[in-house]
């Protein structure tokens, strides 16, 4: 099992009245989570054993010259000559997102991973090198869900299957859209939106807007159910008068199996 | 894409089918799928589609491209004409009644000619002299462009 070492965040930007500071690190009573008085370990790498001087002093920006790490929380004694003595902390190693989960990775308690076969999140129960897959994981208890997404592939049918913005005026053409061929323009207010693939059956569902400078217009299914079939639908655009005009912007999303 | 695919539907109406720009598809397989299966088609710029759509229902098709059928064209102008004139009318209506509560005799004579003049809207002989889709738009009575 590889040790947790992680870099500490804090001071690794540049801070002012932190310039030149002296910062003691000391580690944390974990029944308490607060400092003792002994300095812990300060690393200056991710590997190996090369230690760093424990009181550190920060540079002229404020910051660390260069990355530090540790295995332990802790907490820091900062002394600085603009600021009165205070402590930071605990600075927690644990409990960083590690992106998408990896097989034989070492993972410690509190960290989260993303499967990236689900979308879900999980996060680690313990410290351990990760196994074969994400669901052996799960199974030896090292993962426990946190985050299950909505839209989840498995569930398709909540993702629209097609949508499609397209203006009549002038010169008629598609804006944009996606899962559609094309537009049939078929006269002053009928149109016909073709997808270009098909969906399982005319059952979907259509939601329209359209409208005009000018005018508010209603959009409808054009002739009713018999206007939807798998691979196209109809709409007409008309006025307040119920007279079929063209709109300078139609758009619709469509839902189904 | 800058193409378009035209073809007469059955219920006569000429159909512009407009391709979706990100389809990945060519014209033609995009005609293949979305033109009616066995009613011929004829693929043109887009340019060449007429952008004044003021006679859309009016467009005939041939080798040539897309023209204007004035004869529909006309009947589509008087649709307009009339819908111009139908808010004049109430109007009118309205103020007839109230020379009539009022016994203004010339009032109401004149109100008559008004509303005759609005009448005939769709007889004005420039409709039918129009030799082109912009001549006929340009047909319009003055009465129905003055307010009242």
């Amino acid at each position: 099992m590889t040790t947790l070492r992680r870099s500490i965040p804090d001071f690794a930007l540049a801070n002012p009245i932190y310039a030149g500071a002296h910062v003691s690190f000391y580690t944390v009573n974990p029944s308490t989570g607060e400092k003792t008085t002994t300095l812990a370990t300060l690393y200056a790498g991710a590997t190996g054993s090369t230690t760093v001087g424990n009181p550190y002093t920060l540079d002229g920006e404020g910051k660390f010259a260069a990355a530090v790490f540790s295995e332990v929380p802790l907490v820091a004694t900062v002394q600085s000559l603009h600021v009165d003595t205070h402590d930071v902390g605990p600075i927690q190693m644990r409990g960083t997102h590690r992106g998408n989960w990896a097989t034989g990775t070492s993972y410690f308690s509190s960290d989260t991973v993303r499967d990236n076969g689900t979308d879900k999140v999980y996060v680690v129960a313990d410290d351990y090198v990760s196994g074969a897959s994400v669901a052996a994981d799960i199974s030896a208890s090292h993962l426990v869900l946190m985050v299950d997404p909505v839209f989840a592939p498995a569930d398709s049918n909540r993702v629209a299957k097609a949508w499609f913005n397209f203006n009549c005026t002038g010169t008629p053409a598609l804006r944009d859209s996606y899962n559609v061929s094309s537009i049939t323009d078929g006269g002053t207010g009928i149109f016909t939106v073709n997808f270009t693939v098909a969906l399982g059956s005319a059952n979907y569902a259509v939601a329209l807007s359209a409208g005009l400078t000018t005018d508010r217009l209603f959009a409808d299914i054009g002739g009713g159910a018999a206007g939807m079939v798998a691979g196209l639908f109809s709409i007409v655009t008309s006025n307040h008068s119920g007279a079929l005009v063209d709109p300078s912007v139609v758009t619709g999303v469509v839902f189904g199996n | 894409m800058n193409q378009r695919i035209v073809y007469t539907n059955a219920d006569g109406r000429i159909c512009v089918v407009i391709p979706a720009p990100d389809s990945g598809m060519t014209i033609e397989q995009i005609a293949g799928k979305d033109v009616p299966a066995g009613v011929p088609y004829r693929i043109a710029d887009a340019a060449d589609i007429p952008a004044d759509r003021t006679f859309r229902n009016a467009w005939t098709h041939d080798e040539a491209g897309i023209k204007v059928d004035m004869a529909k064209a006309r009947d589509i102008h008087r649709d307009r004409l009339r819908a111009l004139r139908a808010p004049k009318l109430k109007a009118l209506d309205a103020d007839y009644m109230r020379a009539l509560e009022a016994k203004d005799i010339p009032k109401q004579a004149d109100i008559i000619g008004r509303k005759q003049a609005l009448r005939d809207v769709t007889a004005d002989p420039a409709i039918e002299e129009a030799k082109t889709p912009e001549e006929l738009a340009a047909a319009i009575s003055k009465i129905l462009t003055v307010d009242p």
